[in-house]
């Protein structure tokens, strides 16, 4: 039978198409994150509150610890779904480095989703001055990057692990720590007032160096850590 | 063809103390249907993830025509299909949507019309468009056969396949095995109902605790033969 082998980019886009598919059918995913998001948010505004106001400069620690409880939520069913068709996935002729970006991709896309519900929310909530909305979005790309691209290595590597959405957690806070306080502390000199971009431009620089280095690795090691023992 | 025949040498696999296979050693060769079969925990599984190439061995070695498994692993991918207890289908997507995206992933040419071929030969052209997870066991068994069918794998290796299967479906899969065995696929057949497999396989294997108990190859091994060869190697 003729055969043209996809390339890297085609396949990347084939498991992301896929994925997207499933999610639009089902919406599990997106609705459990936004909606544990929401909860949290709406918590954090009645729990940070002084004299009967919310307090601005917690806003971007809320958003960030929003971020990676609801992405490990959703990282967990995410790779859940695909534990049946793993093998049919891990035999076709594909990079698995492609499958990877894949996941990934599908990954940063739920978060975004989540990100693109909450920050309205946290912004009337906490009744947040919106004055540099470029380098916020910079921000929230890189740093949901970041998660994704560890929380994507590790979801796929313990697909067939018993206990994974104990490790999941084990293994990824420790290594996304540094992009949750970077995340964290750009959002927050983004919304101070007045707000400091020079500041938040030194965290999201510090961001893209993380991201480089993670989605390299991850891309790397994807292959070794999903092959079955 | 890359895959002229697969050789297992004293392939060993340990799982912590645990040695699910100790030393196995068989040829299999194109043309033929091969049938393993054991007791549970005999390594059955285990045989089948090593020879998939998604398991490596702990020791000894497996031979793809000119490949070996780290080889095989890399660049045989495509050409083994491996028909498990699980459909290996999205639940969430058609019958037709599975097929098209499987055969997108193996880079055939018009996805869609291969799609509809093999709907057709497995006979799910009516229900091609239902969700799988609205299939009944042996609907989903015809589509996991066309998935794992659709790109002519070089390698078939099926555990199990004749499970919760009726027997217009048993006579199906007969059908496309012996089409299959034809076109020069090296077959093996992983399953303990010997009624099905009645007249179809020439080679007999028997794990037992992770040994190669016995091994027979006679042509057109009837049913009651295999049952006999088994209880005699167990």
């Amino acid at each position: 039978m003729p055969r043209s082998e996809p390339g890297f980019v085609a396949q990347a886009l084939l498991v992301l198409g896929k994925d997207l598919r499933v999610e639009w059918r089902s919406r599990e995913i997106v609705y459990t994150m936004v909606f544990f998001a929401v909860l949290v948010v709406l918590i954090f505004s009645f729990a940070f509150a002084r004299q009967g106001q919310p307090m601005h400069d917690v806003a971007g620690g809320i958003l960030w610890v929003v971020v990676a409880f609801a992405g490990t939520l959703g990282l967990g069913r995410f790779f859940d779904r695909e534990r049946e068709t793993q093998r049919a996935l891990m035999l076709a002729p594909i990079s698995r480095a492609a499958i990877y970006a894949g996941k990934l991709g599908g990954m940063v896309i739920f978060i975004g989703v989540t990100e693109a519900v909450v920050l309205p929310l946290l912004v009337l909530l906490f009744n947040l001055p919106m004055t540099h909305p470029l380098l916020l979005g910079g921000t929230l790309a890189l740093g949901t990057l970041g998660f994704a691209a560890v929380g994507a290595l590790f979801g796929a590597s313990l697909m067939q692990t018993r206990s994974r959405d104990v490790l999941l957690g084990i293994l990824l806070y420790p290594i996304v720590t540094p992009v949750i306080i970077a995340g964290a502390k750009g959002t927050a000199a983004l919304l101070a007032t007045p707000a400091d971009p020079a500041a938040a431009l030194v965290w999201i620089k510090l961001m893209a160096i993380f991201d480089l280095i993670f989605v390299s690795l991850a891309l790397w090691a994807f292959e070794p850590l999903t092959r079955s023992e | 063809m890359q895959i002229s025949r697969v050789a297992v040498r004293q392939v060993r696999k340990v799982f912590g103390r645990h040695p699910a296979l100790a030393g196995v050693s068989f040829e299999l060769a194109p043309g033929g249907i091969s049938l393993l079969m054991g007791p549970n925990g005999a390594g059955k599984s285990t045989l089948l993830g090593i020879l998939s190439t998604l398991s490596p061995p702990t020791s000894g070695e497996v031979r793809y025509g000119e490949h070996d498994h780290p080889t095989a692993h890399r660049l045989l991918r495509g050409r083994i299909g491996l028909l498990a207890h699980d459909a290996m289908l999205y639940d969430r997507m058609s019958c037709r949507e599975n097929l098209v995206f499987f055969a997108r992933l193996y880079g055939l040419s018009r996805p869609a019309e291969v799609a509809s071929r093999w709907l057709e030969r497995v006979q799910m052209q009516e229900a091609a468009d239902r969700q799988v997870s609205q299939l009944s066991r042996g609907m989903l068994q015809r589509v996991a056969l066309a998935r794992v069918l659709l790109p002519d794998p070089e390698l078939l290796l099926l555990d199990e396949p004749f499970t919760g299967l009726d027997r217009d479906a048993v006579a199906l899969l007969r059908q496309q095995l012996k089409q299959v065995r034809e076109a020069g696929t090296i077959i093996l057949l992983v399953t303990h109902d010997v009624e099905a497999v009645d007249g179809l396989c020439d080679h007999l294997l028997v794990l037992r605790r992770g040994h190669l108990a016995a091994e027979h190859r006679e042509s057109g091994l009837a049913g009651r033969q295999i049952q006999e060869r088994y209880h005699a190697a167990l």
